[in-house]
């Protein structure tokens, strides 16, 4: 795993409890039990995800000549 | 030894690694011959042995949490696009409310099909009406606002002897809508029940209150969170920087 695991499963559970009371807010979904937990789940794998398939873009180590 | 170079230490090992394959799928731990034809490794030591069930297990545990994380994908997306219990009536009761202009009763039911309060809706009248076809005595209930796994109450009546066994609204009852709701969109579920000597109702609806979301506390920061929340798990596909 190249990417960042511990970011990917913090950033994707609060993305998910924040897209949840979005979608709430913008009358799309309720805030039942499916995207009060399923969302934040989804979002933990898609972090998840994220960093199994790293790289995306250039790593903080990489300069702009790409030498 | 048997393996002097690596080519054939490579397909020794490869050998190994069928023998113990069709011994699971198969009990015998003949290899297929058409695939190994002119080789025919002679008794492999227990050190490659261990080696190659060492890395058949690696290879298959590797598979197993690919397939997990797959499974688990694909039963979250199910349960979230999953259409949720349909709002309903259970029970000898029922009800109807007029909302500009608009009659609703329980067939409003769903997400997708909500009771609609327009963003005008500050000293909205709101005629409803709503009866029992049971023993109406000692009764109680309560309306709540589903949030997960819980539910907020926001509204109970009772416990009300009712002696006369009223057993439906005032005709022309009419609710009128204050400034209680200023500054709160979004849909919701909500739950009530009522109970009273002669049986028990349970209802859900759902209620969608129009309205600009950006400019409310709740709309406004939850978009946002969620746009920069989505740009961490983007940074989690990046590669980790050099120390």
């Amino acid at each position: 795993m190249r990417g960042r695991p511990v970011l990917g499963v913090i950033s994707g559970f609060f993305f998910g409890v924040f897209l949840a009371i979005a979608l709430q807010q913008w009358s799309i979904w309720p805030l039942d039990n499916l995207s009060v937990f399923g969302l934040p789940i989804l979002g933990i794998l898609l972090g998840l995800l994220m960093a199994r398939w790293a790289p995306f873009g250039k790593s903080d180590g990489e300069t702009e000549s790409g030498s | 030894m048997w393996f002097g170079h690596a080519s054939t230490k490579r397909r020794a090992e490869e050998a190994i690694a069928i023998t113990l394959s069709m011994t699971v799928i198969t009990g015998s731990s003949r290899p297929p011959v058409a695939s190994w034809s002119g080789f025919h490794p002679q008794e492999p030591s227990l050190v490659t042995r261990v080696k190659a069930m060492v890395r058949a297990i690696g290879e298959a545990a590797r598979a197993f949490k690919r397939t997990a994380v797959i499974v688990a994908m694909f039963a979250t997306i199910w349960l979230i696009s999953a259409t949720p219990a349909s709002a309903r009536v259970i029970g000898p009761c029922q009800g109807t409310a007029t909302i500009d202009g608009v009659p609703y009763d329980a067939s409003f039911d769903t997400p997708s099909n909500p009771i609609v309060v327009p963003e005008k809706r500050a000293g909205l009248e709101i005629p409803y009406s709503g009866s029992v076809s049971m023993t109406n005595t000692n009764y109680l209930g309560a309306v709540g606002v589903v949030i997960g796994p819980l539910t907020v109450n926001i509204g109970d009546w009772g416990l009300d002897p009712n002696d006369d066994d009223v057993t439906s609204t005032d005709p022309g009852a009419t609710y009128v809508l204050g400034s209680e709701l200023d500054n709160i969109v979004g849909i919701y579920q909500l739950t009530a029940f009522h109970d009273a000597d002669g049986g028990s109702c349970d209802a859900d609806a759902y209620v969608k209150l129009e309205g600009p979301v950006l400019p409310t506390p709740a709309g406004g920061g939850s978009t946002a969170a969620a746009v920069i929340t989505g740009l961490g798990v983007v940074a989690a596909g990046r590669v980790k920087g050099k120390p």
